[in-house]
């Protein structure tokens, strides 16, 4: 037999997985040139029961996820949002509202100054038509 | 978000970890939690015969690495750091109350899959035949075995988590086994 610091990781393997008498030729002649048929069987012999052991307590061990239910304002409050992106969002919404109240204004005057024109004119604008001197007024 | 979870789960252990140490993200976390949890824990049960006391120091191992994931080089092997870090527990048990109770918080906090048992199993005579048996065994040969064995790492990975070279490792397996045939068979008779 040869010295087991000198064994080879091939063959721990094959002891582990199969028997002696299930080995074909090649790796039965592989394993005799390390060991004897019969150090094999006990090894073999020790490790089926191990192995046996150590599967079935992988299959006691399982894991169990949480159902965790979420609480939203939690999460919320955890969030945490860079000073700046705060900072940029207020100024985007501050232009945009700022934007839109301009437009409206500038649509109701512009209604106002076209009624005041047609007053004044005393013509109303119909479908098509359009007096000069209003279109000059607007 | 089943297409970010499928990326976590394509990752190696050492790009999770890595990637883990960059950004905190948990769903990195969780995912090598689940990975080796259990063998973590069947590796500790083997060790100490005691499922609960396996069940904590598994669960202590995984908060030490969430607290300073950085310790871990993405060049080297995940599970031979995390057995090396898993091994150096053992010896030195954590047994301060207040470490404790800062590791349960902290556990707690990640919401991580709860580790349980059926008892039946672990207290079953076969399971405690072969468990008395590896007691029997110097702790050296009991580890080789583990990791051999249990958590599947090749010889080189066992000589480096347990710092000896190959050589050795390939001897302390080779005696182990025989020795355990040997107990079980004692027992049995």
């Amino acid at each position: 037999m040869k010295n087991p610091h000198d064994l080879p990781e091939e063959l721990f393997d094959m002891i582990a997985k199969s028997s002696f008498i299930n080995l074909d030729a090649d790796a039965k002649s592989f394993a005799l040139s390390y060991i004897s048929k019969e150090v094999y069987d006990e090894m073999h012999e020790a490790l089926s029961i191990y192995k046996e052991s150590d599967d079935a307590l992988m299959e006691a061990i399982s894991l169990q996820e949480d159902v965790v239910k979420r609480n939203r304002f939690r999460e919320l409050m955890q969030l945490q949002v860079p000073l700046y992106k705060v900072a940029a969002m207020f100024i985007l919404c501050f232009g945009l509202i700022t934007i839109y109240i301009k437009q409206t204004e500038d649509q109701s005057l512009a209604v106002i100054q076209y009624q005041k024109a047609e007053k004044m004119e005393n013509v109303s604008v119909q479908e098509g038509y359009y007096p000069e001197s209003l279109v000059f007024e607007l | 978000m089943p297409t970010a979870m499928a990326k976590e789960k394509d990752k190696t252990d050492e790009e999770l970890l890595g990637l883990f140490a960059q950004s905190e993200d948990p769903i990195l976390f969780s995912e090598i939690y689940k990975r080796h949890v259990r063998g973590l824990t069947k590796y500790f049960i083997w060790l100490s015969s005691d499922p609960n006391l396996a069940k904590d120091m598994a669960q202590e191992v995984f908060m030490k690495i969430y607290g300073k994931p950085s310790s871990f080089d993405p060049e080297q092997n995940f599970k031979v750091w995390l057995y090396s870090v898993a091994g150096n527990h053992w010896k030195n048990q954590i047994r301060t109350h207040s470490n404790r109770i800062k590791f349960i918080k902290a556990y707690k906090d990640l919401s991580l899959p709860k580790i349980e048992f059926e008892e039946a199993l672990i207290l079953s005579d076969k399971h405690q035949r072969v468990q008395s048996a590896m007691k029997l065994l110097t702790e050296n040969q009991r580890s080789v075995i583990l990791l051999k064995y249990s958590n599947n790492l090749t010889i080189r990975e066992i000589s480096q988590v347990l710092d000896c070279s190959e050589g050795t490792i390939k001897s302390r397996l080779f005696y182990a086994i025989l020795k355990l045939k040997e107990i079980i068979y004692e027992k049995s008779s």
